[in-house]
């Protein structure tokens, strides 16, 4: 993950749109990332990020440089992923979503990237019975790849609320890919 | 068991590639130029003070016309005055002795304006 260089935060801050605009090239893959990977869905990720940099630019001002800057604009999608799961109802896993993550469980080779389209069917399958916070620390922590203090500072909760969550959230998940029949070598 | 966790492991830290990346940043940005036009107009603090101030003493105003206007009763025309009392009452602070001379004063002026009345009447026949 690129960190953004302080002095590109100062131009933010002093109004720079195109400091911004580098900042949301550079940033906008990070942000879709965690919010497809939490929402299962394109267009509502799309929106996030859209709604998070529009966020990121009303608020830079008053960004603490001591922070990190990518954890602070994880922290503002990751509410707003957690405010669009409360409105939004959670559409399950269908057919096709099951036949694509068959497909990519399948698949040995670890240089493999997945498409959108690909995360969407193998969020659904995996993670559409976690609660939101439940997602939401899953994604950081097994999808994102993320450190667990910097999932203490993106979500607020403690060490102990985080290893809760996950472990809950990864038991669920073995549960359904075992009744699935993904638990035998 | 390991078939999930070696899955897991694959996604971990995989980023999906944005698409349509640069439509989406032209997209924030012209959505960031239109937050910014649609922003209400920032009202200077001292102005907003004066406005507060000059309402708040416009409702003041306003109360004290009511109250003014509903202590003061007009006198009717028909309501006979008691010149007496009246006479008697102007000074508040006169002995009892003042306060009588000024009653008998009030009453030869009302005696005079008698006598001139019915001098003025007796000239005209009606």
């Amino acid at each position: 993950m690129q960190q953004v260089d302080v002095d590109i935060i100062r131009k933010c801050k002093a109004g720079d749109k195109a400091a911004f605009r580098w900042v949301v090239q550079n940033c906008q893959g990070m942000v879709y990332s965690l919010s497809l990977k939490m929402l299962a869905d394109v267009e509502e990720a799309k929106d996030v990020v859209q709604d998070t940099f529009i966020k990121v630019w009303q608020n830079i001002g008053s960004y603490d440089d001591r922070y990190g800057f990518n954890t602070w604009v994880y922290t503002i999608a990751s509410r707003l992923c957690l405010d669009r799961l409360r409105k939004v109802r959670a559409i399950g896993p269908s057919n096709e979503d099951e036949r694509i993550f068959e497909t990519v469980a399948d698949d040995s080779d670890p240089e493999r990237q997945l498409e959108s389209s690909e995360w969407v069917s193998v969020v659904k399958v995996m993670a559409n019975e976690l609660s939101g916070k439940q997602k939401l620390v899953f994604t950081l922590s097994q999808l994102e790849g993320l450190e667990t203090d910097q999932i203490i500072e993106i979500t607020g909760l403690d060490a102990d609320q985080i290893k809760s969550n996950l472990y809950a959230a990864k038991k669920n998940i073995r549960e359904r890919l075992i009744k699935m029949g993904y638990g035998k070598d | 068991m390991e078939r999930i966790d070696d899955m897991l492991e694959r996604l971990k830290g995989q980023m999906p590639e944005v698409p349509g990346a640069d439509a989406l940043t032209d997209s924030i940005m012209a959505a960031i130029e239109e937050t910014e036009e649609r922003k209400p107009v920032t009202v200077p603090m001292w102005l907003s003070v004066l406005r507060t101030v000059s309402s708040v003493a416009a409702v003041i105003l306003l109360m004290l016309f009511v109250r003014l206007k509903n202590d003061y009763t007009e006198p009717s025309e028909n309501t006979p005055i008691n010149y007496l009392e009246v006479a008697g009452n102007e000074c508040e602070e006169c002995s009892p002795a003042e306060r009588y001379n000024l009653r008998i004063e009030k009453m030869r002026l009302m005696n005079r304006r008698r006598i001139l009345k019915e001098k003025y009447y007796a000239n005209y026949d009606f």
